[in-house]
């Protein structure tokens, strides 16, 4: 069975709350720019990440925050994905304290960029864990 | 300008000039601005020229290029503007306090006995965005990033014991201006301080979506919270500032120093053109609008963005909209130092970066300057960054001997060719504004926010390949690691607000409060529906509903669910 | 590691069926991947379609599409009906990847547990690309949808494929874009079922309102359905009711002419020369590919010894063989 119409399919995600969304647009250019199908959207809830993701049958969701709200929002959606038996690659960025990287890596997150980090290595991250 | 002995004499230097520097390797001398704009390693006289006297005329004087008044910093010196603002109102008003104990006032080189003194808050995301801490969108973002508040009893712990007549309080909040204001009025009020003895500065950028983009109403409801309370303001505060327009937020998005100047005036002139809609002057209120801009790190190009965006603001506001009082084509600005150019890595660099961009707003002769915490990048500022950054404006003010003169730049080859030039390119970015049908249609169409997101693009790409070095993250950096952060919310700020504000509910008369809210809902619909008649309608509504006491979850629900609420674009 | 077709195709179709969610997206995948044999999902779903209504949304970029189509969700969820939603982008020609943007308007449905949105990108192959959206709307028909709406970018040739998978088409236009001319040219004029002026500042619109009517009485259809035109502003919520009124106007005309079981019909007859249209091209392509006696002739034509006509005169004595 052919299989070459595969494609890396990505949510990325922001709070409706969160301003500064430069770096994840850039970011989905960059990841549109490598192949990969991204789905852009702002939320008001976590539900609605969840939901979208489920709907939209993701391999990797990203999710995006200025400073706030980034260990309660992990947590709920990381949990929701595990009670649906959906597998994904859950990727954060934006401005989070390095002191709370730990916690974030032991909910399941497997990489975390900050303002500096290079794309190509949100890339990277991506395509390990697709293939 | 110059008599013709002096251009002869300063073309046969530019001749002498121009051998010297074909020697030099050309890749060298192709400088451009930060935002673009081509510079030549010199210049002279001949650049100047073509101007004529008025058109730098004086600081004071029309068209105000030089500065608003003839004697600046001489007289009063610029506004403190740093915000400040974290947990609850509790651990907000102990950073404020701290910041009046290192010697923090509303001016430079004042003291804080006895003078007015400023309250920047920054409030946390949820309060911002209209939700009360119990509302399930605010989970986890309580209290980070900016105080919570939310009802009345948040108010009191902020101000109580306070002379709010000597303090100017601005809510820094997009499109919940209007809510945050009627509740600091009716809060006065449980004071016995009315509301024509209260100080505030309206932020009220209800226009903030193709910038700043969280959520908000549709443009066409959007606006009218333009109208709508800078006609309240107007007839009750006088001492009230009506309309932020805002160059900072623009500028974090991505926009150059002339898409910065075009488009603030473009919502300049938007936003005056609703308020003639309904029946408002340009003289009357043009006088109390504000510029919150951009500083950013090219020095001579920030300065001169400051003095093209006075020269054009004098000039559109007379010849296109027949202003006479000089009041109205005086625009003060409040800048504050770009938080996109602060990065995580090695931290300690962006005191020195904050440093030069409040020193090119204090050359640019600017009214007031919030200069950024180093550690910005890495968490709400510690006390440490605090102090700093208010040393900052101590020692530019007390040790430079800048204040001294005004506009000190003035008649620089340089700065004045520089001048015109983001003038020119301003003024044709406006007209194009204009052809695409003025700033709701290229807001509402993103336009504006695709010259934003192209520009952005193009900087980051720049920064990824290295041609615009940053030091310490691209260049010259010695470690990859990013460090911890320096200061820590306390974690119980959000169980504490939730808690109080559950305690508040329960302790309100709800018959006078249904009944209140219900005349909120009634007002968002005449807003919405009988517009511009109905103007003037809502904001004495919210006020009543806050003297029933309401939440500002509560009263900024009721516009989200009648005017709508989310994204356009 | 990430699974790939971790549940058997049928068990998933069987799941879909009774109304699982995550089996219905995960099915979808599988038909965008081709992982699946599509032919096996048709034939195991086919005694549950035809419930559903489909409503394509087609126009130019910028033209309000997903904001009409977030409108028209609320009114048809407000109706008691369930929808599927399915938003095509284009993919980059260059990359290969895509941004599936229109999403975002459609916030206010996320959590509408009888909405279900699928974003889909062309994926570079477009002939093969309507071949799936079909595939798609028909999955969503047999998973219960009252009503499907499909929405498409309209820059021409892809749109008449796909255009012809809705029962009831809405071409989108706005004043002062010059559309109408480029719409004609991809022949999506005679395809439209109702004409949507968007951003109306109601009355402007005049020239185009005139520009469509006179298209339209001139192409006489063959169906005698006189398209009309509603005017809107979906952003602000104008017209949009207007909208659904027409669709289900249209729907009721196509009953009463018996021309949706027709049409229905005639595409079913389409979809079946197609697919054994592409079933030969693809096994003829793997004949001259590995036959050898197919490729002795190909590599007569490459080297010239045989003119490319002689050439297929001789393998079309050898047909019957094959």
């Amino acid at each position: 069975m052919a299989t070459q119409d595969k494609r890396i399919r990505v949510l990325l995600a922001k709070s409706d709350q969160d301003a500064h969304d430069r770096g994840v647009r850039y970011l989905a250019d960059v990841l549109q720019s490598a192949g990969m199908e991204v789905i852009f959207i702002r939320y008001r809830i976590c539900d609605e990440v969840v939901k979208v993701a489920l709907q939209e049958d993701v391999s990797i969701v990203g999710m995006s925050f200025y400073g706030s709200g980034y260990l309660h929002d992990v947590s709920a959606v990381i949990q929701a994905f595990k009670k649906n038996n959906k597998e994904t690659g859950f990727i954060v960025g934006g401005t989070i304290p390095k002191g709370d990287w730990g916690k974030l890596k032991e909910m399941g997150v497997r990489g975390i960029f900050v303002p500096g980090s290079l794309t190509e290595d949100v890339v990277t991250c991506i395509t390990s864990y697709c293939n | 300008m110059f008599n013709e002995k002096t251009i002869e004499k300063d073309k046969i230097v530019l001749e002498e000039l121009h051998k010297q520097t074909c020697e030099t390797d050309e890749s060298k001398l192709e400088a451009t601005t930060a935002g673009g704009i081509a510079l030549k390693p010199i210049y002279t006289p001949s650049d100047i020229d073509s101007m004529e006297y008025e058109d730098i005329s004086a600081p004071g004087q029309y068209p105000y290029t030089r500065g608003n008044e003839a004697l600046h910093y001489q007289r009063q010196p610029w506004v403190m503007r740093h915000g400040h603002g974290y947990g609850t109102t509790e651990d907000t008003r102990k950073r404020e306090e701290f910041f009046e104990a290192i010697g923090g006032a509303y001016h430079v080189g004042e003291t804080a006995e006895d003078k007015p003194f400023a309250f920047t808050l920054a409030l946390d995301l949820p309060s911002q965005c209209g939700y009360d801490p119990d509302a399930p969108e605010a989970l986890g973002r309580v209290g980070e990033c900016g105080v919570s508040i939310s009802n009345m009893w948040d108010l009191k712990e902020l101000f109580e014991g306070k002379k709010i007549e000597n303090t100017e309080v601005i809510f820094i909040t997009p499109d919940a201006s209007l809510s945050f204001i009627a509740q600091y009025v009716a809060y006065a009020e449980t004071r016995g301080i009315p509301a024509e003895k209260l100080r505030l500065k309206s932020c009220n950028i209800f226009y903030h979506q193709w910038f700043w983009d969280t959520a908000t109403f549709p443009p066409q409801y959007a606006v009218r919270e333009g109208p709508e309370l800078i006609k309240f303001l107007r007839e009750n505060i006088p001492m009230a500032e009506l309309q932020s327009i805002t160059g900072y937020n623009p500028g974090e998005a991505g926009a150059t120093p002339v898409m910065e100047v075009a488009f603030m005036l473009a919502t300049a002139i938007g936003v005056v053109e609703e308020c003639m809609k309904v029946g408002m002057k340009p003289d009357d209120i043009l006088p109390r609008f504000y510029a919150h801009d951009h500083l950013s790190m090219d020095l001579f190009e920030t300065v001169a963005k400051f003095r093209a965006k006075r020269r054009m603001w004098a000039r559109i506001f007379k010849e296109r909209f027949g202003c006479r009082n000089p009041a109205s084509l005086t625009l003060r600005n409040y800048p504050q130092t770009a938080g996109a150019l602060l990065p995580a890595q090695e931290p300690e660099n962006n005191i020195i970066r904050a440093t030069l961009m409040t020193l090119a707003g204090v050359l640019a002769g600017v009214d007031g300057i919030w200069t950024a915490s180093y550690d910005e990048a890495l968490n709400v500022p510690s006390e440490k960054a605090v102090k700093l950054a208010l040393r900052t404006h101590q020692i530019l003010y007390h040790e430079t001997g800048i204040p001294a003169v005004t506009d000190p730049l003035g008649g620089s080859y340089y700065v004045e060719s520089l001048t015109n030039r983001i003038e020119e390119e301003a003024q044709a970015l406006l007209e194009e504004v204009d052809r695409r049908g003025g700033y709701v249609k290229c807001w509402e169409d993103g336009w504006f926010r695709r010259q934003l997101a192209d520009e952005a693009r193009k900087t980051q790409e720049a920064i990824d390949n290295g041609r615009k070095v940053v030091v310490g993250v691209n260049k010259y950096a010695v470690e990859k690691e990013v460090p911890d952060a320096m200061f820590r919310v306390d974690p119980e700020s959000e169980k504490k607000a939730i808690k109080r504000v559950k305690a508040f509910r329960v302790q309100r008369d709800t018959a006078s409060l249904k009944k209140a809210l219900g005349e909120v809902r009634e007002a968002a619909m005449a807003i919405r529906d009988d517009w511009p008649g109905s103007c003037g309608c809502l904001m004495p509504a919210l006020i009543d509903a806050f003297r029933a006491q309401a939440t500002i979850g509560e009263t900024h629900g009721i516009l989200k669910e009648v005017w709508g609420y989310g994204y356009t674009r | 590691m990430k699974p790939e077709c971790g549940v058997k195709p049928m068990k998933l179709v069987r799941k879909m069926l009774a109304g699982d969610v995550n089996a219905l997206s995960r099915l979808i995948t599988m038909v965008e991947d081709e992982l699946i044999d599509v032919a096996e999902v048709m034939q195991e779903i086919h005694s549950r379609l035809g419930h559903s209504y489909c409503i394509g949304i087609t126009g130019p970029p910028g033209v309000g599409k997903s904001t009409l189509v977030e409108k028209l969700t609320s009114i048809i969820r407000a109706e008691g009906f369930n929808i599927g939603i399915i938003l095509v982008d284009p993919t980059s020609p260059v990359s290969g990847g895509a941004l599936l943007g229109d999403r975002i308007r459609l916030q206010s449905h996320y959590l509408d547990d009888e909405v279900f949105m699928r974003s889909m990108a062309s994926r570079g192959k477009l002939g093969g690309l309507s071949k799936k959206v079909k595939s798609v709307a028909k999955i969503m028909d047999a998973f219960g949808k009252d009503f499907i709406l499909l929405e498409t970018v309209g820059t021409g040739q892809v749109e008449t494929d796909i255009v012809s998978i809705a029962d009831t088409n809405i071409l989108v236009l706005m004043p002062h874009a010059g559309d109408i001319m480029q719409a004609m040219k991809a022949g999506i004029i005679e395809l439209a079922d109702v004409f949507v002026i968007n951003k109306a500042d109601l009355g402007k619109s005049g020239h185009l309102m005139a520009d469509i009517e006179s298209i339209v009485s001139d192409r006489k259809r063959e169906d005698n359905w006189m398209p009309p035109v509603v005017e809107t502003q979906a952003v602000n919520n104008i017209g949009i009711e207007a909208i659904f009124k027409e669709i289900e106007r249209h729907r009721r005309f196509l009953k009463n002419e018996n021309l949706l079981l027709q049409s229905r019909l005639g595409r079913a007859t389409d979809e079946f020369r197609e697919l054994v249209k592409d079933e030969m091209s693809t096994r003829i392509t793997k004949l001259l590919h590995e036959n050898e006696i197919f490729r002795k002739y190909l590599g007569k034509v490459e080297t010239g010894e045989l003119d490319p006509y002689s050439a297929f005169r001789e393998i079309l004595n050898l047909m019957p063989k094959f």
